[in-house]
Protein backbone atom coordinates (compact mmCIF):
# COMPACT_ATOMS: atom_id res chain seq x y z
CA UNK A 1 0.00 0.00 0.00
CA UNK A 2 1.47 3.30 -1.00
CA UNK A 3 1.44 6.02 1.69
CA UNK A 4 -0.52 8.47 -0.23
CA UNK A 5 -3.44 5.31 -0.11
CA UNK A 6 -2.70 5.02 2.99
CA UNK A 7 -3.59 8.57 4.28
CA UNK A 8 -6.25 8.39 1.99
CA UNK A 9 -8.05 5.79 3.78
CA UNK A 10 -6.64 7.26 7.52
CA UNK A 11 -8.57 10.49 6.62
CA UNK A 12 -11.64 9.13 5.38
CA UNK A 13 -11.83 6.57 8.77
CA UNK A 14 -11.17 10.35 10.35
CA UNK A 15 -13.91 11.28 8.92
CA UNK A 16 -16.40 9.02 9.93
CA UNK A 17 -15.93 6.07 7.59
CA UNK A 18 -15.66 3.13 9.77
CA UNK A 19 -15.92 0.44 7.03
CA UNK A 20 -12.72 1.75 5.51
CA UNK A 21 -10.32 1.38 8.26
CA UNK A 22 -10.76 -2.21 6.97
CA UNK A 23 -7.82 -1.42 4.27
CA UNK A 24 -5.81 -0.89 7.14
CA UNK A 25 -6.33 -4.22 8.64
CA UNK A 26 -6.38 -6.27 5.83
CA UNK A 27 -2.78 -4.36 4.66
CA UNK A 28 -0.86 -5.15 8.07
CA UNK A 29 -2.63 -7.85 9.87
CA UNK A 30 -0.24 -10.76 8.93
CA UNK A 31 2.90 -9.00 10.11
CA UNK A 32 0.72 -7.55 13.01
CA UNK A 33 -0.02 -10.89 14.48
CA UNK A 34 2.92 -12.61 13.01
CA UNK A 35 4.88 -9.94 15.25
CA UNK A 36 1.92 -10.81 18.57
CA UNK A 37 2.98 -14.74 17.86
CA UNK A 38 6.79 -14.35 17.95
CA UNK A 39 6.38 -12.29 20.96
CA UNK A 40 3.96 -13.75 22.87
CA UNK A 41 5.11 -17.44 21.69
CA UNK A 42 1.04 -18.23 21.67
CA UNK A 43 -1.64 -18.55 19.03
CA UNK A 44 -4.42 -17.20 21.10
CA UNK A 45 -2.51 -14.20 23.03
CA UNK A 46 -1.36 -13.00 19.67
CA UNK A 47 -4.76 -13.10 18.23
CA UNK A 48 -5.87 -11.01 21.24
CA UNK A 49 -3.34 -8.61 21.21
CA UNK A 50 -3.49 -8.29 17.14
CA UNK A 51 -7.21 -7.30 17.73
CA UNK A 52 -6.62 -5.31 20.70
CA UNK A 53 -3.64 -3.18 18.51
CA UNK A 54 -6.10 -2.60 15.95
CA UNK A 55 -8.74 -1.64 18.28
CA UNK A 56 -6.43 0.93 20.13
CA UNK A 57 -5.01 2.44 16.95
CA UNK A 58 -8.65 2.99 16.07
CA UNK A 59 -8.88 4.73 18.67
CA UNK A 60 -6.09 6.69 18.88
CA UNK A 61 -5.94 7.45 15.45
CA UNK A 62 -6.14 11.47 15.74
CA UNK A 63 -2.49 10.34 16.91
CA UNK A 64 -1.14 9.36 14.36
CA UNK A 65 0.58 11.98 12.35
CA UNK A 66 2.02 11.25 8.56
CA UNK A 67 5.30 11.00 8.95
CA UNK A 68 6.43 8.21 9.34
CA UNK A 69 3.98 4.85 8.07
CA UNK A 70 1.23 3.93 9.67
CA UNK A 71 2.81 0.45 10.30
CA UNK A 72 4.97 1.57 12.49
CA UNK A 73 3.22 2.94 14.34
CA UNK A 74 0.74 0.23 14.38
CA UNK A 75 4.16 -1.79 15.27
CA UNK A 76 5.11 -0.28 18.08
CA UNK A 77 1.46 -0.43 19.67
CA UNK A 78 1.42 -4.02 18.89
CA UNK A 79 4.54 -4.14 20.66
CA UNK A 80 3.57 -2.42 24.17
CA UNK A 81 0.56 -4.28 24.11
CA UNK A 82 2.75 -7.87 23.75
CA UNK A 83 4.95 -6.82 26.61
CA UNK A 84 1.86 -6.36 28.53
CA UNK A 85 0.33 -9.50 27.84
CA UNK A 86 4.01 -11.10 28.47
CA UNK A 87 3.92 -9.40 32.41
CA UNK A 88 0.46 -10.61 33.32
CA UNK A 89 1.14 -14.37 32.34
CA UNK A 90 2.14 -16.39 35.58
CA UNK A 91 6.02 -16.00 36.10
CA UNK A 92 6.83 -19.42 35.73
CA UNK A 93 6.45 -19.23 31.99
CA UNK A 94 7.86 -16.22 31.64
CA UNK A 95 11.33 -15.07 30.38
CA UNK A 96 12.51 -12.20 32.60
CA UNK A 97 12.08 -9.17 31.57
CA UNK A 98 14.28 -7.94 33.38
CA UNK A 99 16.52 -5.58 31.89
CA UNK A 100 18.94 -5.19 35.05
CA UNK A 101 21.14 -7.89 32.91
CA UNK A 102 23.37 -5.82 30.79
CA UNK A 103 25.87 -8.22 31.19
CA UNK A 104 24.59 -9.71 28.04
CA UNK A 105 25.90 -6.71 26.00
CA UNK A 106 29.22 -6.44 27.10
CA UNK A 107 30.42 -9.72 26.80
CA UNK A 108 32.54 -10.42 24.84
CA UNK A 109 31.31 -11.83 21.39
CA UNK A 110 31.82 -15.18 20.33
CA UNK A 111 31.84 -15.81 16.72
CA UNK A 112 30.26 -19.36 15.58
CA UNK A 113 32.74 -21.40 13.14
CA UNK A 114 30.67 -22.16 9.91
CA UNK A 115 33.09 -22.41 7.64
CA UNK A 116 31.75 -25.69 6.59
CA UNK A 117 28.28 -24.52 6.14
CA UNK A 118 26.25 -27.35 4.27
CA UNK A 119 24.68 -26.29 0.64
CA UNK A 120 21.89 -23.91 0.72
CA UNK A 121 18.78 -26.07 0.21
CA UNK A 122 19.63 -28.48 2.96
CA UNK A 123 20.35 -25.26 5.23
CA UNK A 124 17.03 -23.62 4.52
CA UNK A 125 14.71 -26.46 5.23
CA UNK A 126 16.49 -27.27 8.43
CA UNK A 127 16.63 -23.79 9.89
CA UNK A 128 12.71 -23.56 8.43
CA UNK A 129 12.39 -26.46 11.09
CA UNK A 130 13.71 -25.12 13.78
CA UNK A 131 13.94 -21.61 13.43
CA UNK A 132 10.57 -20.51 15.21
CA UNK A 133 11.52 -23.08 18.07
CA UNK A 134 14.80 -21.29 17.97
CA UNK A 135 13.21 -17.49 18.19
CA UNK A 136 11.22 -18.37 21.28
CA UNK A 137 14.45 -19.87 23.47
CA UNK A 138 15.65 -16.24 22.88
CA UNK A 139 15.57 -14.15 25.83
CA UNK A 140 13.50 -11.43 25.50
CA UNK A 141 16.33 -8.64 24.90
CA UNK A 142 16.67 -10.43 21.84
CA UNK A 143 13.63 -12.05 20.95
CA UNK A 144 12.15 -8.11 20.67
CA UNK A 145 15.00 -7.22 17.96
CA UNK A 146 15.02 -9.68 15.50
CA UNK A 147 11.22 -9.89 15.36
CA UNK A 148 10.82 -6.71 14.81
CA UNK A 149 13.42 -6.88 12.51
CA UNK A 150 12.52 -10.02 10.91
CA UNK A 151 9.37 -9.50 10.73
CA UNK A 152 8.11 -5.77 10.68
CA UNK A 153 10.64 -4.75 8.76
CA UNK A 154 11.56 -1.97 11.02
CA UNK A 155 14.15 0.64 10.21
CA UNK A 156 17.39 0.62 12.83
CA UNK A 157 15.83 3.86 13.40
CA UNK A 158 12.23 2.28 14.26
CA UNK A 159 13.21 -0.14 16.24
CA UNK A 160 15.24 2.55 18.65
CA UNK A 161 12.19 4.54 18.78
CA UNK A 162 9.65 1.71 20.02
CA UNK A 163 12.45 0.33 22.17
CA UNK A 164 13.60 3.09 23.45
CA UNK A 165 17.23 3.28 23.41
CA UNK A 166 19.86 4.33 20.65
CA UNK A 167 20.46 2.89 16.95
CA UNK A 168 23.98 2.15 18.50
CA UNK A 169 22.33 -0.43 21.03
CA UNK A 170 20.11 -1.65 17.95
CA UNK A 171 22.75 -2.35 16.09
CA UNK A 172 24.92 -4.70 18.82
CA UNK A 173 21.99 -6.06 20.46
CA UNK A 174 20.86 -7.52 16.90
CA UNK A 175 24.25 -8.67 16.42
CA UNK A 176 24.29 -10.76 19.51
CA UNK A 177 20.78 -11.69 18.73
CA UNK A 178 21.20 -13.02 15.87
CA UNK A 179 24.88 -15.15 16.87
CA UNK A 180 22.44 -16.58 19.93
CA UNK A 181 20.50 -17.64 17.50
CA UNK A 182 23.08 -19.59 15.45
CA UNK A 183 24.13 -20.84 18.94
CA UNK A 184 20.62 -22.25 19.30
CA UNK A 185 20.47 -23.67 16.25
CA UNK A 186 23.11 -25.28 16.40
CA UNK A 187 22.66 -26.74 19.79
CA UNK A 188 19.19 -27.89 17.96
CA UNK A 189 21.39 -30.04 15.69
CA UNK A 190 20.40 -27.48 12.41
CA UNK A 191 24.13 -27.45 11.24
CA UNK A 192 27.73 -27.26 11.61
CA UNK A 193 29.31 -28.96 14.01
CA UNK A 194 26.54 -30.95 14.75
CA UNK A 195 25.37 -31.34 11.56
CA UNK A 196 27.20 -34.29 10.23
CA UNK A 197 26.44 -35.83 13.87
CA UNK A 198 22.60 -35.39 13.36
CA UNK A 199 22.49 -36.40 9.68
CA UNK A 200 24.82 -39.81 10.80
CA UNK A 201 21.91 -40.00 13.47
CA UNK A 202 19.44 -40.28 11.35
CA UNK A 203 21.29 -42.81 8.91
CA UNK A 204 21.35 -45.21 12.09
CA UNK A 205 18.44 -45.02 13.13
CA UNK A 206 17.16 -45.68 9.30
CA UNK A 207 19.13 -48.88 8.97
CA UNK A 208 17.88 -50.16 12.72
CA UNK B 1 42.98 -1.33 7.74
CA UNK B 2 42.96 -4.80 9.27
CA UNK B 3 39.89 -5.80 10.69
CA UNK B 4 39.42 -8.67 12.97
CA UNK B 5 35.40 -10.85 12.80
CA UNK B 6 35.01 -9.67 16.02
CA UNK B 7 35.46 -5.87 14.82
CA UNK B 8 33.39 -6.68 11.95
CA UNK B 9 30.58 -8.93 13.69
CA UNK B 10 28.12 -5.73 14.32
CA UNK B 11 28.98 -3.87 11.23
CA UNK B 12 28.44 -7.38 9.43
CA UNK B 13 24.82 -7.62 11.00
CA UNK B 14 23.96 -3.47 9.87
CA UNK B 15 25.33 -4.75 6.68
CA UNK B 16 22.75 -7.66 6.14
CA UNK B 17 20.11 -4.99 6.75
CA UNK B 18 21.08 -2.53 4.59
CA UNK B 19 21.95 -0.40 7.51
CA UNK B 20 25.66 -0.02 7.27
CA UNK B 21 26.96 3.57 6.48
CA UNK B 22 28.46 4.17 3.35
CA UNK B 23 31.60 4.70 4.81
CA UNK B 24 32.04 1.61 6.35
CA UNK B 25 30.70 -0.53 4.14
CA UNK B 26 34.37 -1.44 2.54
CA UNK B 27 35.32 -2.37 5.65
CA UNK B 28 33.28 -5.43 5.81
CA UNK B 29 33.69 -5.72 1.93
CA UNK B 30 37.35 -6.08 2.12
CA UNK B 31 36.97 -8.37 5.10
CA UNK B 32 34.77 -10.75 3.47
CA UNK B 33 37.07 -11.29 0.68
CA UNK B 34 39.54 -12.62 3.50
CA UNK B 35 37.28 -14.42 5.43
CA UNK B 36 35.80 -17.22 4.66
CA UNK B 37 33.76 -17.69 8.06
CA UNK B 38 32.52 -14.85 7.84
CA UNK B 39 31.21 -14.66 4.33
CA UNK B 40 29.34 -18.32 5.85
CA UNK B 41 27.49 -15.72 8.53
CA UNK B 42 26.51 -13.72 6.13
CA UNK B 43 25.03 -15.90 4.39
CA UNK B 44 23.47 -17.64 7.67
CA UNK B 45 21.91 -14.22 8.20
CA UNK B 46 20.22 -13.91 4.93
CA UNK B 47 18.66 -18.05 5.46
CA UNK B 48 17.82 -16.83 8.51
CA UNK B 49 16.01 -13.72 7.09
CA UNK B 50 14.25 -16.16 4.81
CA UNK B 51 13.56 -18.77 6.65
CA UNK B 52 11.59 -16.41 8.99
CA UNK B 53 9.98 -14.79 6.35
CA UNK B 54 9.33 -18.16 5.41
CA UNK B 55 7.60 -19.74 8.73
CA UNK B 56 5.14 -16.48 8.84
CA UNK B 57 1.88 -17.36 9.22
CA UNK B 58 -1.22 -15.83 7.66
CA UNK B 59 -3.69 -13.88 9.87
CA UNK B 60 -6.38 -15.93 11.24
CA UNK B 61 -9.38 -15.48 9.39
CA UNK B 62 -11.44 -14.60 12.33
CA UNK B 63 -9.06 -11.78 13.21
CA UNK B 64 -10.26 -8.97 10.58
CA UNK B 65 -14.25 -9.37 11.30
CA UNK B 66 -13.54 -9.02 14.68
CA UNK B 67 -11.84 -6.05 14.71
CA UNK B 68 -14.39 -4.36 12.41
CA UNK B 69 -17.14 -5.65 14.59
CA UNK B 70 -15.51 -3.98 17.72
CA UNK B 71 -14.81 -0.78 16.04
CA UNK B 72 -18.62 -0.36 15.64
CA UNK B 73 -18.47 0.17 19.39
CA UNK B 74 -15.43 2.32 19.77
CA UNK B 75 -15.18 6.09 18.96
CA UNK B 76 -12.33 7.11 17.55
CA UNK B 77 -10.85 10.55 20.55
CA UNK B 78 -12.20 13.48 19.05
CA UNK B 79 -11.63 17.42 19.07
CA UNK B 80 -13.76 17.97 22.09
CA UNK B 81 -12.30 15.25 24.67
CA UNK B 82 -8.70 16.91 23.93
CA UNK B 83 -10.87 19.91 24.94
CA UNK B 84 -12.18 18.70 27.81
CA UNK B 85 -8.28 17.53 28.84
CA UNK B 86 -7.08 20.74 28.10
CA UNK B 87 -8.96 22.56 30.65
CA UNK B 88 -8.65 20.26 32.91
CA UNK B 89 -5.43 20.90 33.01
CA UNK B 90 -6.00 24.70 32.49
CA UNK B 91 -7.59 24.20 36.01
CA UNK B 92 -4.20 22.67 37.96
CA UNK B 93 -2.06 24.87 35.83
CA UNK B 94 -4.23 28.11 36.84
CA UNK B 95 -4.43 27.32 40.59
CA UNK B 96 -0.80 27.18 40.74
CA UNK B 97 0.09 30.49 38.69
CA UNK B 98 -0.26 33.45 41.21
CA UNK B 99 2.35 32.40 43.13
CA UNK B 100 6.00 33.18 41.83
CA UNK B 101 7.91 30.23 42.77
CA UNK B 102 5.48 28.19 40.42
CA UNK B 103 6.24 30.09 37.57
CA UNK B 104 9.76 28.49 37.74
CA UNK B 105 8.37 25.39 38.71
CA UNK B 106 6.42 25.74 35.78
CA UNK B 107 9.41 26.87 33.41
CA UNK B 108 10.73 23.58 34.79
CA UNK B 109 7.84 21.11 33.56
CA UNK B 110 7.32 23.33 30.43
CA UNK B 111 10.93 23.50 28.80
CA UNK B 112 12.05 20.04 28.61
CA UNK B 113 8.41 19.08 27.51
CA UNK B 114 8.71 22.14 24.82
CA UNK B 115 12.40 21.08 23.69
CA UNK B 116 10.81 17.22 23.26
CA UNK B 117 8.23 18.78 21.04
CA UNK B 118 10.38 21.07 19.34
CA UNK B 119 13.07 18.01 18.95
CA UNK B 120 10.34 16.01 17.40
CA UNK B 121 9.79 18.53 14.94
CA UNK B 122 13.28 18.76 14.16
CA UNK B 123 12.87 15.11 13.49
CA UNK B 124 15.86 14.46 15.32
CA UNK B 125 13.65 11.18 15.57
CA UNK B 126 12.42 10.96 12.60
CA UNK B 127 10.63 7.65 13.01
CA UNK B 128 8.26 8.39 15.21
CA UNK B 129 5.00 9.57 14.74
CA UNK B 130 4.75 13.58 15.07
CA UNK B 131 1.26 13.07 17.34
CA UNK B 132 1.07 16.42 19.04
CA UNK B 133 -0.26 15.83 22.31
CA UNK B 134 -4.45 15.28 22.90
CA UNK B 135 -3.96 17.78 25.02
CA UNK B 136 -1.79 20.66 23.50
CA UNK B 137 0.10 22.05 26.53
CA UNK B 138 0.91 25.62 24.00
CA UNK B 139 -2.43 26.29 23.78
CA UNK B 140 -2.77 26.01 27.38
CA UNK B 141 -1.99 30.07 27.52
CA UNK B 142 -2.67 31.25 24.43
CA UNK B 143 -1.41 34.32 24.04
CA UNK B 144 1.56 34.03 26.11
CA UNK B 145 4.73 31.83 26.55
CA UNK B 146 5.96 29.86 28.66
CA UNK B 147 6.34 32.12 31.62
CA UNK B 148 3.47 33.56 31.57
CA UNK B 149 0.68 31.40 33.85
CA UNK B 150 -1.40 34.40 34.86
CA UNK B 151 -4.75 33.87 36.51
CA UNK B 152 -7.70 35.28 35.02
CA UNK B 153 -10.95 35.48 36.68
CA UNK B 154 -12.39 33.87 33.47
CA UNK B 155 -9.55 31.02 34.24
CA UNK B 156 -10.86 30.89 37.36
CA UNK B 157 -14.30 30.24 36.59
CA UNK B 158 -13.85 27.44 33.94
CA UNK B 159 -11.49 25.82 36.99
CA UNK B 160 -14.85 25.62 38.97
CA UNK B 161 -16.65 23.58 36.22
CA UNK B 162 -13.50 21.35 35.17
CA UNK B 163 -14.17 17.90 36.14
CA UNK B 164 -10.53 16.77 37.68
CA UNK B 165 -11.26 14.08 40.60
CA UNK B 166 -10.84 10.80 40.18
CA UNK B 167 -13.45 8.27 42.02
CA UNK B 168 -12.57 6.28 44.57
CA UNK B 169 -11.89 3.33 42.58
CA UNK B 170 -8.85 4.73 40.92
CA UNK B 171 -10.73 5.92 38.13
CA UNK B 172 -10.43 9.20 36.80
CA UNK B 173 -12.44 11.44 34.36
CA UNK B 174 -9.23 11.78 31.81
CA UNK B 175 -9.52 8.16 30.82
CA UNK B 176 -12.28 6.51 28.94
CA UNK B 177 -14.03 4.79 30.83
CA UNK B 178 -13.76 1.19 29.31
CA UNK B 179 -10.02 1.15 30.07
CA UNK B 180 -8.66 -1.06 32.88
CA UNK B 181 -7.34 1.45 36.07
CA UNK B 182 -4.53 -1.15 36.50
CA UNK B 183 -2.07 -0.53 33.47
CA UNK B 184 1.70 -0.97 32.43
CA UNK B 185 3.52 1.48 33.34
CA UNK B 186 6.64 3.15 31.07
CA UNK B 187 8.63 5.84 33.25
CA UNK B 188 11.55 6.53 30.14
CA UNK B 189 15.14 7.04 30.91
CA UNK B 190 17.47 9.08 29.12
CA UNK B 191 19.96 6.40 29.63
CA UNK B 192 19.70 4.50 26.92
CA UNK B 193 18.46 7.65 24.79
CA UNK B 194 21.01 9.50 23.74
CA UNK B 195 18.59 11.88 21.81
CA UNK B 196 16.09 12.39 24.49
CA UNK B 197 19.39 13.06 26.59
CA UNK B 198 20.77 15.82 24.60
CA UNK B 199 17.13 17.85 24.69
CA UNK B 200 15.17 17.26 27.81
CA UNK B 201 16.08 17.97 31.65
CA UNK B 202 14.06 15.56 32.43
CA UNK B 203 14.52 11.66 33.25
CA UNK B 204 12.85 8.67 31.89
CA UNK B 205 13.13 5.84 33.99
CA UNK B 206 12.65 2.60 32.53
CA UNK B 207 10.47 0.61 34.47
CA UNK B 208 7.90 -1.98 33.77
CA UNK B 209 5.14 -2.54 36.02
CA UNK B 210 1.42 -4.18 35.91
CA UNK B 211 -1.04 -3.63 39.27
CA UNK B 212 -2.37 -1.20 40.56
CA UNK B 213 -1.62 2.68 40.10
CA UNK B 214 1.57 3.57 42.50
CA UNK B 215 -0.21 6.19 45.03
CA UNK B 216 2.29 9.00 44.00
CA UNK B 217 1.25 8.13 40.86
CA UNK B 218 -2.78 8.71 41.71
CA UNK B 219 -1.16 11.77 43.61
CA UNK B 220 -0.28 13.11 40.29
CA UNK B 221 -3.43 12.03 38.04
CA UNK B 222 -4.87 15.13 38.15
CA UNK B 223 -2.23 16.96 36.31
CA UNK B 224 -1.43 13.85 33.88
CA UNK B 225 -2.81 14.15 30.31
CA UNK B 226 -2.67 11.67 26.58
CA UNK B 227 -3.15 10.20 24.95
CA UNK B 228 0.31 11.00 24.33
CA UNK B 229 1.83 8.96 20.76
CA UNK B 230 1.32 5.13 21.68
CA UNK B 231 0.62 5.97 25.59
CA UNK B 232 -2.64 6.27 27.33
CA UNK B 233 -1.55 9.00 29.79
CA UNK B 234 1.70 10.34 30.53
CA UNK B 235 2.57 11.97 34.16
CA UNK B 236 5.40 14.47 35.21
CA UNK B 237 6.89 14.29 38.77
CA UNK B 238 9.47 16.24 39.81
CA UNK B 239 13.00 14.08 40.65
CA UNK B 240 12.70 14.76 43.97
CA UNK B 241 9.63 12.10 44.07
CA UNK B 242 11.56 9.47 42.45
CA UNK B 243 12.82 7.88 45.55
CA UNK B 244 9.56 7.91 46.65
CA UNK B 245 7.64 6.24 43.58
CA UNK B 246 11.22 3.72 43.55
CA UNK B 247 10.58 2.79 46.97
CA UNK B 248 6.36 2.01 45.96
CA UNK B 249 7.68 0.26 43.16
CA UNK B 250 10.33 -2.08 44.97
CA UNK B 251 8.02 -3.47 47.68
CA UNK B 252 6.06 -5.11 44.72
CA UNK B 253 6.61 -8.56 43.72
CA UNK B 254 5.73 -8.33 39.81
CA UNK B 255 8.13 -5.68 39.06
CA UNK B 256 11.45 -5.64 37.59
CA UNK B 257 12.87 -2.03 38.14
CA UNK B 258 16.27 -0.93 35.85
CA UNK B 259 17.60 1.51 38.81
CA UNK B 260 19.05 3.31 36.46
CA UNK B 261 20.15 6.73 38.85
CA UNK B 262 20.29 10.12 37.28
CA UNK B 263 20.33 13.94 38.06
CA UNK B 264 17.33 15.13 36.72
CA UNK B 265 14.47 17.47 37.32
CA UNK B 266 11.45 15.58 36.58
CA UNK B 267 10.59 12.36 35.61
CA UNK B 268 8.16 11.07 33.17
CA UNK B 269 5.74 8.61 33.29
CA UNK B 270 4.18 6.98 30.60
CA UNK B 271 1.37 5.17 31.34
CA UNK B 272 0.30 2.21 29.02
CA UNK B 273 -3.28 0.61 29.96
CA UNK B 274 -3.78 -2.69 29.56
CA UNK B 275 -7.25 -4.34 27.99
CA UNK B 276 -7.66 -6.34 31.49
CA UNK B 277 -7.98 -10.21 31.49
Amino acid sequence: MNIDVEKEIIERVLGGDKNAFEGLVLENQKNVYNLALKMTRNEEDALDVSQEAFVKAYRQLRNFRGDSRFSVWLYRLTYNLCIDFLRKKPKTNMVSLSYDDDSGDTAPLEIPDLRSLPEDSTIRNELRKGITESIKELPLKHREVIVMREISDMSYDDIATTLKINVGTVKSRLARARLKLIDILKEKGTFPDNYRLKMQKEVEQDEN
Amino acid sequence: MKTNCIGVAELLCAYADGELEKSKIHIVEDHLLICENCSAILKLYREISTAIDDTNVPAPEILRPGVMNRIQHEEIYTDTEKVKKRKQYHFILTRFAPVAACLIIGLVIWQPWRNYLDMSSESAMPAAPMAEPAFDLMQIAPDSDASDFGVSPEDTSIAIDADTGGDAAGGNSLVDDDFESDGFYRIFTDQDNELLQEHINGAYAEIIITGELPALLESYMPQAFGPWFEWDIVFEIPSTEIPVLLDELENREEFTINRNEQNANSLYVMVFFSFGD
